[in-house]
């Protein structure tokens, strides 16, 4: 009866699980790795570093930055920017508040590399000087240095203010003042609330990384539950167990495959909680807050849950013919490399999730992630990508599982997987 | 061609065993036309060296590999058609088995029973028997990565017949044991004997074949040279010793010499 | 070259290696050619999409009649305008119909507001609304001119104001700052890689392949094996860099790199001193990545260190990207993040040779640290005989030394969470939740975790009397500490100065309480429940598991490290100090809590008597010094002149 014996096989492959399982909660370094890593590692990283940007603002009080304003310039752009408390504005020298226009670069460099006290370590200059048609200014800056550039977008800025209260004046001496020098205001109403705005935070930075972690996850797991069983010389015993191939195979995948989602859950949570918390601590004023559509939440878990399947039967089946450790590392680099660096080209893309996207495998999961981050998921494009995916995993499974009847992948010296995919079909009809 | 005995619970035709050459040859022969059968109560070994096809034979009784010819079956299964019962009725025993390192030697047989289809207060007893069986009582809640070798074997010993199961097959169980392990293993063949059990037997240690087989297959390059009793292979080959009567037989040119 | 055994096993090392395709691939093959292609890959990806984005064109949604605007609006580049009511507005945007929706005010409304309404967290939006603004805002000064003159004002209406900026970078110097971003972060990641890939399997790969123990059996000293292997994970690791410095610099030269296809020359003297900065960085690494492998009992195990090695040496290479945080002060010593820094200031053209004497110095250190522990590890039988060291946890002396060491560290990170957070959502109340509730029921958590047997709760935490002269001595010594530690704050702002910011919420909330209020926040209770926690449970702890000093040492480092704050570190792990040796000294926890009260106490109402009152002599003059260090000294002397005292409870199990 066919129910009966897929109920059977079912309950066999639960039980090589529950063994796959128990044992992988007595190995001290999974335990490290699913639970320590993201529990004390992340905090203490995200601790390091708020505390070298906390550093780098405190120096950075210290020595305002400071901006050359030669004599001409007027009073009040100097006055908005010694407002900036991480500016500070000084006398140009004499030389340039003469003459009309402003130091070449050469003449630049030389006053800064000259480290004259009077002028101090200044990173942009403010020259001025009138002509017969009106003002001329130029704000002469160093763009290979960040200080400097924030000092020329300062300094430009306050040149603009100021020649925006000018035009001001001049429109009020005839009279135009209030509501017709303003003859319309403009207004943006942004609809985007505080969680969105946090969501899109998130699907910038946790795509990429969620999609590091869960090949961490699956890799470890595939070595250890195949070559694992070669190495401790345990596999001839199963193999001789009243299982089928089969249903040891899909005791074992079901394993990776919660090892797989295991690591990526953990890390999730983990990165999530420290998002939250160093936005908290950094930018505790910034409008916006972290929310999660449950709905869309669902969504991803079962797109990421389908790649687990995918990727831990691609890796089982690549493996299965290593005959140690190395070997097998170095069978399932090449993948793990593929599906940690097509996160990044996901984050790169179209913010939209499209169904152009939707087509390639790896690069749709993350956009998936991305957009369920921001609490969207356009119907057409999920789709398409759970169907892909679905049948990826179909097609592994079924290769992993006929490469697992081979005999071959236990017992021959050379056994190499291309080999025994192509021919072997025939071999492995009518073997348990 | 050796006669089938009535009451044989394994019998094996004609099997043989080639593995296919890559670069378009012929391939090896490793198991070539092998035939004897052996009954309940019997421990039948297979005596050879190392490569002689006795592992390789072992691995198609248990389903591990597929002939390529011929025709072996096990308690009345088929080791190709029906190879789930087989499996159910057989015992599996090497020298190269391991245990799994992170589960306690009690998990460990009771894993295997579960595998078996052995569940509940009966795969308890079945355990709780067999711990005292074999004295693991005093470590059965360690790690099987912390037990001695002999610890080992004994754990091994008892997850092969967690099941019991009418057919033990043991490929060279003793390789790899110290002298007391590896006595500790050969008692227990002789008490699984006694207890009806049919065991098929591997080794390339003459003096185990000698102290435990009731009958003896001389298995070389691949083919069986001889079988029989002790006596009638002495008697066959003149020589006395085991040692003897095997480089008779394991020459080239030996004919094949099978008991009546 | 080098002779003798050290050049055999550097040879053979090599020798090995060479012959190793996977390591080869991995090490050589990859970096080189694997990031110029993501890299460049990525960055097509984006430019593509940001022309798309720029050439695209946008639906958006208008609904009102103003005959003026309208005609500017039309003038926009890339908009199809979809008129619709005003009801309707709203629903295009929801139904994603239209980018935008504008709502022009109509020709006889009072108030003219053009409202450009949108999801800005879209690009999209944010594009056309840019572009609307701009068209609007051109729009407006061109009627306010008209306006002008028809009123009758001279001149135009724009001020006659020309500005420009002028970039006195060379296309070289903004050319490698730019690429420096990114590159020192890359060399990072591949140094990195061809350490951990060659360091793991030295060691712990040898173990596997049962080799290591042949090579120790060899007549040698096994701190020569370090140093060889050192030798060679490090030059390997060098090479890689190398290798990557060179096809990275040439894939910037070729502008396949840069988002827009603009060649970057890189200078080459700065090159050659990122390649000369790259070889103690390789060589830490290396040194890194051996200790991990040393102390991994197989292969396997090695593996798994990996990842959270690689998450360490990812912050401050992310970090290096901006140039926000500059190489000085305590950066100048930081392990990994020094070198970055630094790097990258090279590649913008900014050497200082100072600077990269103190990093080259400091990561020397370092690298003498770690090679020295490698040796130790490379010393221990489990090493080579691949034998489980005990476990983790075990019931013994260094297991229940690691126990509370991963009790304090989880009480920490603890904090980090909830304590942050309740001071978040309530400064006043979450730091009060923190003291009494937080950490007492993370220090009963430690109690639990390191359980041993249970002492009684009054030895525990020694709650026994204090001798008068102790608490005397305490109270003398807290006063006596005041002015030496705003002196020690003052000297660390000097290479450690702290932003504003970081004690504005906290100052302000003292400013709005009481001084009873802020005495009984910011001085009794940190006073009674740190004191408990660190001197109480904690240290009592770790003199249980090791020698006074070490737990003194320990006990100040994790109450320094709990207060969150790297500017707070070295005032508080300095106070923790003498904290610890005063309750080791007095065999008594109340002393401690006098002191720490004393001090804390001072600390507040001093500040808040200053501001109305003068004190009677200047703060930093020499009567003060002198002040001080009489108090200093006076408590000291009542602290320590008790008679030399019985070892710590040790008649406790």
């Amino acid at each position: 009866m066919a129910e009966s014996s897929f109920a059977r096989s079912l309950r066999a492959a639960l039980r090589v699980l529950r063994k796959e399982i128990l044992e992988a909660r007595r190995d001290r370094n999974l335990v490290l790795q699913l639970v320590i890593v993201p529990l004390l590692l992340y905090p203490t990283l995200a601790f390091v570093g708020i505390q070298l940007v906390m550093m780098a603002r405190g120096a950075a009080e210290k020595e305002p930055t400071v901006v050359l304003v030669d004599a001409d310039t007027p009073d009040p752009v100097r006055d908005e920017l010694d407002a900036d408390s991480t500016l500070r504005t000084r006398p140009a020298p004499e030389i340039w508040s003469t003459l009309d226009g402003a130091p070449s670069a050469e003449e630049f460099r030389t006053l800064r590399a000259a480290g004259d006290p009077e002028f101090g370590a200044f990173e942009a200059l403010v020259a001025w000087w009138s002509t017969g048609a009106g003002d001329s200014a130029v704000v002469v800056h160093d763009a290979s240095r960040e200080r400097s550039q924030v000092a020329r977008d300062r300094a430009t800025a306050a040149v603009r203010a100021h020649a925006d209260s000018l035009r001001a004046a001049r429109a009020a001496s005839v009279g135009l003042t209030g509501d017709a020098f303003r003859p319309w205001a403009v207004v943006i109403d942004d609809l985007s609330t505080a969680a969105e705005r946090g969501g899109r935070a998130l699907s910038m930075i946790l795509p990429f990384l969620l999609m590091l972690m869960l090949p961490q996850g699956t890799f470890y797991a595939a070595l250890d539950t195949i070559v694992g069983e070669r190495e401790r010389g345990t596999w001839e015993t199963v193999i001789t167990s009243p299982l089928s191939r089969a249903e040891v195979l899909l005791g074992k995948l079901g394993y990776v495959v919660t090892a797989s989602m295991s690591t990526f859950v953990l890390n999730f949570t983990g990165l999530l909680v420290l998002v939250f918390f160093a936005l908290e601590i950094l930018l505790p004023d910034a409008p916006i807050a972290l929310r999660l559509e449950p709905g869309a939440i669902v969504v991803a878990l079962v797109a990421v849950l389908l790649l687990s399947v995918a990727v831990s039967a691609l890796m089982m089946m690549l493996v299965a013919g290593a005959r140690n450790y190395r070997e097998g590392q170095a069978a399932l680099t090449p993948v793990y490399l593929i599906v940690a660096f097509s996160g990044l080209f996901a984050q790169f893309g179209a913010e939209t999730f499209t169904v152009s996207q939707a087509a390639v495998p790896l690069v749709n999961v993350t956009a998936l992630l991305r957009s369920a981050l921001q609490g969207e998921t356009p119907l057409v494009p999920v789709v398409v990508t759970l169907l892909e995916l679905v049948a990826l995993a179909v097609v592994f499974v079924a290769v992993a599982a006929r490469l697992v009847r081979d005999e071959n992948v236990l017992f021959a010296p050379d056994f190499s997987v291309r080999r025994a995919l192509l021919p072997s079909f025939a071999r492995s009809a009518g073997k348990d | 061609m050796s006669e089938t005995h009535r009451d044989a619970v394994v019998d094996v035709r004609g099997l043989t065993k080639i593995y296919p050459d890559h670069s378009g040859g012929e391939g090896t022969r490793a198991v070539d036309d092998v035939d004897f059968d052996c009954c309940p109560g019997e421990i039948f070994g297979l005596l050879g060296l190392n490569g002689a096809g006795k592992t390789t034979t072992l691995r198609m009784l248990s389903t591990a590999l597929t002939p390529t010819a011929g025709h072996a079956s096990i308690a009345g299964f088929d080791v190709v058609q029906q190879s789930r019962e087989v499996r159910e009725n057989i015992g599996f025993l090497s020298g190269t088995t391991g245990l799994y390192h992170r589960l306690t030697a009690r998990e460990m047989i009771s894993y295997f029973g579960e595998l078996h289809g052995l569940s509940g207060v009966a795969l308890q007893r079945r355990v709780d028997t067999l711990v005292e069986t074999f004295g693991i009582a005093d470590y059965a809640g360690q790690r099987c990565e912390k037990l001695s070798t002999g610890m080992k074997q004994k754990v091994n010993i008892a997850r092969t017949v967690i099941h019991d199961p009418p057919v033990l097959v043991l490929d060279e169980p003793t390789s790899g044991l110290d002298v007391l392990a590896a006595s500790t293993t050969l008692d227990f063949v002789d008490e699984v004997r006694r207890s009806g059990k049919c065991v098929i037997f591997s080794t390339h240690i003459m003096s185990e074949a000698e102290r435990l087989c009731d009958r003896i297959a001389i298995i070389h390059g691949g083919t069986v040279r001889a079988i029989g009793t002790l006596d009638e292979l002495r008697e066959r080959t003149g020589c006395h010793y085991l040692e003897d009567v095997f480089r008779s037989l394991a020459r080239p040119d030996a004919p094949e010499v099978t008991a009546p | 070259m080098i002779t003798g055994p050290l050049g055999t096993l550097i040879r053979k090392e090599f020798a090995e290696l060479r012959r190793d395709r996977r390591v080869l691939l991995l090490t050589l093959v990859l970096p080189v050619v694997l990031y110029p292609v993501v890299i460049g890959a990525m960055n097509r990806v984006q430019h593509d999409h940001s022309a798309e984005v720029e050439a695209a064109r946008y639906t958006v949604a208008v609904a009102g009649d103003h005959g003026e605007l309208t005609g500017v609006l039309a003038g926009v580049d890339g908009i199809r305008w979809r008129n619709v009511a005003p009801d309707s507005l709203r629903a295009m945007l929801d139904a994603g119909r239209a980018s935008l929706a504008v709502r022009l005010p109509d020709a006889d409304a009072p108030v003219d507001t053009v409202r450009l309404i949108g999801r800005m967290t879209s690009s999209s939006a944010q594009v056309v609304a840019d572009r609307v603004e701009t068209a609007l805002e051109s729009a407006r000064w061109r009627v306010l001119e008209q306006e002008y003159r028809a009123r009758g004002g001279e001149g135009g209406l724009d001020a006659p104001l020309d500005l420009d900026t002028r970039d006195v970078s060379t296309a070289r110097e903004s050319g490698g700052a730019e690429a420096g971003r990114l590159l020192v972060y890359l060399l990072l990641m591949t140094l990195f890689m061809a350490a951990s890939t060659l360091g793991i399997d030295m060691i712990a790969g040898e173990k596997e392949r049962g080799t290591l123990e042949t090579l120790f059996l060899a007549p040698l000293d096994r701190t020569l094996v370090a140093r060889a292997k050192l030798v060679v994970a490090g030059g390997g690791a060098l090479l890689t860099g190398l290798l990557s410095l060179v096809s990275l610099s040439l894939s910037y030269g070729t502008g396949w790199l840069a988002e827009d296809g603009a060649a970057a020359a890189l200078d080459p003297a700065a090159l050659a001193l990122v390649a000369a900065l790259m070889l103690p960085l390789a060589v830490l690494l290396a040194a890194v990545m051996l200790m991990v492998s040393a102390w991994a009992r197989s292969l396997k195990e090695a593996q798994y260190y990996v990842l959270p090695v690689m998450l360490t040496v990812f912050v401050p290479a992310f970090l290096s990207m901006s140039q926000a945080i500059e190489a000085t002060g305590v950066v100048t010593v930081l392990p990994i993040a020094n070198v970055a820094f630094v790097m990258r200031d090279v590649l913008a053209g900014r050497p200082d040779a100072a600077t990269m004497v103190i990093v080259v110095a400091s990561t020397l250190g370092w690298i003498a640290l770690a090679a020295r522990q490698v040796t130790t590890l490379m010393e221990r039988e489990e090493t080579v005989l691949g034998f489980d060291p005990e476990p983790f946890f075990a019931p013994t002396e260094g297991g229940r030394r690691r126990a509370i060491q991963v009790a304090l560290a989880l009480t920490v990170t603890g904090f980090f969470y909830v304590g942050q957070w309740l001071q978040s959502r309530s400064p006043v109340g979450g730091l009060a939740l923190s003291l009494w509730v937080l950490l007492p029921a993370l220090a009963l958590l430690t109690e639990r975790l390191v359980r041993g047997r249970r002492p009684r709760w009054t030895e525990a935490v020694a709650l026994r009397s204090p001798a008068p002269r102790h608490v005397l001595g305490a109270m003398t010594l807290g006063l006596g500490l005041v002015l030496p530690m705003i002196g020690l704050q003052q000297l660390q702002a000097v290479f450690l100065p702290a932003p504003a910011s970081q004690f504005e919420l906290l100052g302000q909330t003292f400013e709005r309480m009481s001084l009873w209020q802020l005495f009984a926040l910011a001085a009794v209770s940190p006073a009674v429940c740190e004191e408990f926690v660190f001197r109480g449970v904690f240290l009592g702890h770790l003199r249980r598991q090791g020698s006074d000093r070490r737990a003194i040492l320990w006990s100040a480092f994790w109450f320094a490290l709990i207060h969150l704050s790297v500017f707070r570190f070295l005032p508080t792990f300095l106070l923790g100090l003498v904290l610890a040796a005063v309750v080791v000294r007095s065999r008594s926890l109340w002393p401690a809590v006098v002191l720490h009260l004393t001090y804390n106490g001072s600390l507040l109402l001093g500040e808040r008597w200053l501001r109305t009152h003068e004190a009677p002599f200047a703060l930093d003059g020499p009567v003060a010094a002198a002040a001080a260090l009489g108090l200093v000294l006076a408590g000291a002397a009542l602290l320590v002149r008790w008679p030399r005292l019985r070892p710590a409870p040790a008649e406790l199990p």
